[in-house]
């Protein structure tokens, strides 16, 4: 019977073709029963003895022992590999970026990658937000939010090398683009030696204060500051609702 | 030496085959010749590493699955490239100039020691810092030479191979799972024509070692000395870019071997681990926070957010029993006679603390399926504090782990938020935490919840004491296993009057009343109004709710 039942498991085998082989244990009660109590039911107590024997661990392998072989994926053809890369980069995007977007076509969405980017901006994770962006103007070109607030978190961040070469890519891409003074502005306060903004000429001045422009928030940020005070109340209130609680704990059940 | 073809090392009998292979080569060492010694060691470690690399993809799986059997098998793998090590160790300790081949095997399988390694053990540094000051004399730790890992053969100098084990111990061991010290491992081997140990001080992040002493890498490049060398971690960033660069366009790096079939999620985690590390390393803040050491109080622990929610809100549970560590005698590890524990509950013996986090120790058994990324609750001076475990280790006495958990919150609340969403108004309630932050403005508050119940831009209703607020979540601040952090934002309540109604009651006061609630006559007001009438008011809309009383 042991041996039927072992004769029945499939022997790993190398695979000198394809892709990599994946064995999954399969079991088939109907080889493995006995007579009790119904003919087509497995014996438990057989299996069971089976089972407190040591298993031997399946056997995997995968295709590319040796060296300097041709990556898996290059192999397959072009559509395949096309598809492939779609679900990796899918994949990434979802993982990089929980709650933002769960797909590369998600980032198309400029409103909600534009918050996105601006409140990692708000928690000082200034690669998250310019790479987000990045993908977005990647996924969706012909936006021009995603360009803009990238521009304007290069600005703020004070990178002028980053935002010169931004805005060139922005120009090639949206020529016309209304924008483009208020980039042009920028331009001449952050990277004022660039060609592209030093031979520009603005439309009207810094208007600001201080020795920075004011800005146009393409990040969306929001002007009314009710939320920002609300949220301070609702830390207050749950302040409050933690020291009550310290004093009168909730009873067992 | 006869080994069987090929080596399966999931098999008793093929373990048996090489356990007698490399004790006869280990008897025979004294005796060989020293090529003859070399190709031998060469021929044993080729073989393990191919025997492993066809079955690391199983072992390397979720630990949640693994059985005696693979606990069994990882001990042995560790065990034999331990000796394989013992073994190159002998070969070069006493060489005035050590062998390269010989070199590059001894830190292929410390390396893989490391990696294999389920307790605390580490390298020997002292040996090894010899050996590699032996061969920066003789100018030949920049020499390449071939080893095998991971089934394949690659080229790398010496040096490059000592700088990969020396980040593999600095970054992998205990702060990552696995899975994800093969892909940092496998990183690292891309990165091996990058990584060089300079003589001279480096700009930006980097690490030093003194190659006379007898320690690993120190962070900063504070050292100084003759032997001092200096890694510069600018070679590492730029690999990490360009590897996010690849996954962007859809390519995972390297695109072959065990790591190349992880999850993405795996890689997005070392990813991520390699640029905090690199981040801190690039300022100048306190590399380490301060710690204390804690008397080894005994704590009830939970573990995941449901056994969080349900065992930590009542009264009587998880408060600290103030007994002493009892964990060196084992027989009498959380079983004290006067108050024995109860077996349904878990148990850890909190053993340090810092600003930022807890250090736990705990018997295995306690520490069962406990996992990097987890969520760990328990009562701190009344309080219910919530962390994630982010390091765990072997413990330094046998049978126990050792559990890094960084601190989300020491004041959690579990509170009941109610979904308001249009299309499922009143229809879900459900308990989750409330993580306070610690600024005031209430900009890092926020809660623990389910992946599962985590959404953006997904509407709650909460009631703070006498306060009701509708909140909006926008953005997941940390996540594990099952678990979210997710940040939110206040909404705005609605106005509760409407603008017509509101207009409606103010004309419907009387004289009396619309002085007392305005201050001024019915006829100051209208003057006054109408001076000002082409000023935008944003208060216009702010009437009184008791005007409608």
């Amino acid at each position: 019977m042991a041996f039927s039942f072992l004769s029945s498991m499939p022997f790993p085998r190398r695979r000198r073709d394809g892709g990599p082989l994946h064995i999954e244990p399969a079991f088939d009660a109907r080889q493995g029963a006995g007579t009790f109590p119904r003919p087509d039911m497995p014996d438990v107590a057989r299996l069971l003895a089976a089972a407190k024997k040591a298993p031997q661990l399946t056997l995997l392998e995968w295709e590319g022992e040796g060296d300097g072989l041709v990556p898996a994926n290059e192999s397959l053809p072009a559509q395949e590999r096309d598809a492939m890369r779609t679900r990796i980069r899918d994949r990434y995007i979802g993982a990089r970026f929980p709650g933002v977007a769960r797909c590369a076509a998600e980032l198309a969405q400029a409103a909600r990658v534009v918050k996105a980017a601006r409140l990692y901006f708000e928690e000082e994770d200034l690669e998250s937000a310019l790479e987000l962006l990045q993908l977005a103007v990647e996924e969706a070109p012909h936006e021009a939010a995603p360009w803009l607030a990238r521009l304007e978190i290069l600005f703020l961040a004070r990178d002028g090398e980053a935002f010169a070469a931004c805005a060139r890519d922005f120009r090639a891409r949206h020529p016309e683009h209304e924008a483009w003074v208020e980039v042009v502005r920028l331009g001449r306060a952050i990277a004022p030696a660039d060609p592209l903004f030093r031979d520009a000429a603005g439309k009207r001045d810094h208007e600001h204060y201080g020795p920075w422009p004011d800005l146009p928030n393409w990040i969306q940020a929001p002007w009314d500051l009710t939320a920002e005070i609300q949220a301070a109340d609702f830390h207050r209130a749950m302040q409050r609702a933690l020291a009550v609680r310290r004093i009168v704990p909730p009873l067992a059940a | 030496m006869k080994l069987p073809q090929p080596l399966v090392v999931q098999r008793a009998d093929h373990r048996a085959e090489f356990d007698r292979a490399r004790g006869a080569f280990k008897a025979s060492l004294a005796s060989l010749p020293f090529d003859e010694a070399v190709a031998e060691l060469a021929a044993l470690g080729t073989s393990l590493d191919l025997a492993v690399a066809r079955a690391k993809r199983e072992l390397l799986a979720s630990s949640l699955c693994w059985n005696e059997d693979h606990h069994a098998l990882t001990d042995w793998i560790q065990q034999q490239h331990r000796r394989l090590a013992d073994a190159a160790s002998r070969l070069v300790a006493d060489a005035l100039v050590p062998d390269i081949r010989v070199a590059a095997w001894l830190l292929q399988h410390e390396a893989e020691t490391l990696k294999w390694n389920a307790g605390r053990e580490r390298p020997d540094f002292a040996s090894l810092n010899t050996m590699v000051r032996k061969l920066f004399a003789a100018d030949l730790a920049r020499a390449e030479t071939t080893v095998g890992a991971d089934g394949r053969g690659y080229r790398a100098t010496v040096e490059a191979q000592f700088a990969r084990l020396l980040l593999l111990d600095r970054m992998g061991t205990g702060s990552l799972t696995r899975a994800q010290v093969e892909v940092l491992d496998a990183w690292l081997r891309e990165a091996c024509g990058d990584l060089a140990l300079a003589e001279e001080a480096v700009e930006g992040a980097a690490y030093s070692i003194d190659l006379a002493g007898d320690a690993a890498l120190r962070a900063g490049g504070d050292l100084a000395g003759t032997h001092v060398r200096h890694l510069a971690l600018a070679p590492l960033e730029a690999h990490r870019r360009a590897i996010v660069r690849e996954l962007q366009c859809g390519r995972i790096v390297p695109a072959y071997g065990c790591a190349s079939e992880f999850r993405i999620e795996e890689h997005v985690a070392v990813l991520n681990h390699l640029r905090a590390t690199i981040a801190a390393l690039a300022t100048d803040a306190p590399r380490r926070e301060s710690r204390d050491a804690a008397p080894g109080t005994r704590v009830e622990a939970w573990v995941g957010l449901a056994e969080i929610l349900a065992r930590a809100g009542v009264e009587g549970r998880g408060f600290e029993t103030g007994q002493w560590r009892a964990l060196e005698s084992r027989g009498a590890a959380a079983n004290d006679a006067l108050d024995a524990p109860d077996p349904q509950r878990r148990y850890l013996w909190l053993c340090d603390t810092s600003a930022g986090g807890c250090g736990f120790e705990a018997l295995e058994q306690d520490a069962l399926g406990l996992e990097i990324g987890d969520l760990v609750g328990w009562k701190r001076g009344g309080e219910l504090a919530v962390g994630r475990i982010t390091r765990r280790v072997a413990g330094r006495i046998a049978g126990q782990v050792f559990l890094g958990v960084r601190l989300l919150a020491e004041g959690a609340l579990p509170i009941v938020l109610r979904r308001v969403d249009a299309d499922e108004a009143g229809l879900t309630e459900a308990e989750h935490l409330f993580v306070p932050g610690d600024d005031a403005s209430g900009r890092r508050d926020a809660f623990l919840m389910p992946e599962s119940a985590f959404s953006s831009e997904r509407a709650f209703r909460v009631q703070a004491g006498d306060e009701a607020f509708t909140l909006r979540l926008n953005r997941l601040r940390a996540r594990g296993r099952g678990w979210v952090l997710a940040g939110f934002e206040i909404v705005p309540p609605k106005p509760a009057v409407s603008e017509a109604a509101a207009r409606l009651a103010f004309d419907a006061l009387d004289d009396d009343d619309f002085l007392d609630f305005t201050g001024t006559s019915r006829e100051q007001h209208a003057a006054s109004t109408a001076v000002h009438e082409e000023a935008v008011d944003p208060w216009s809309n702010e009437v009184p709710l008791r005007l409608l009383d």
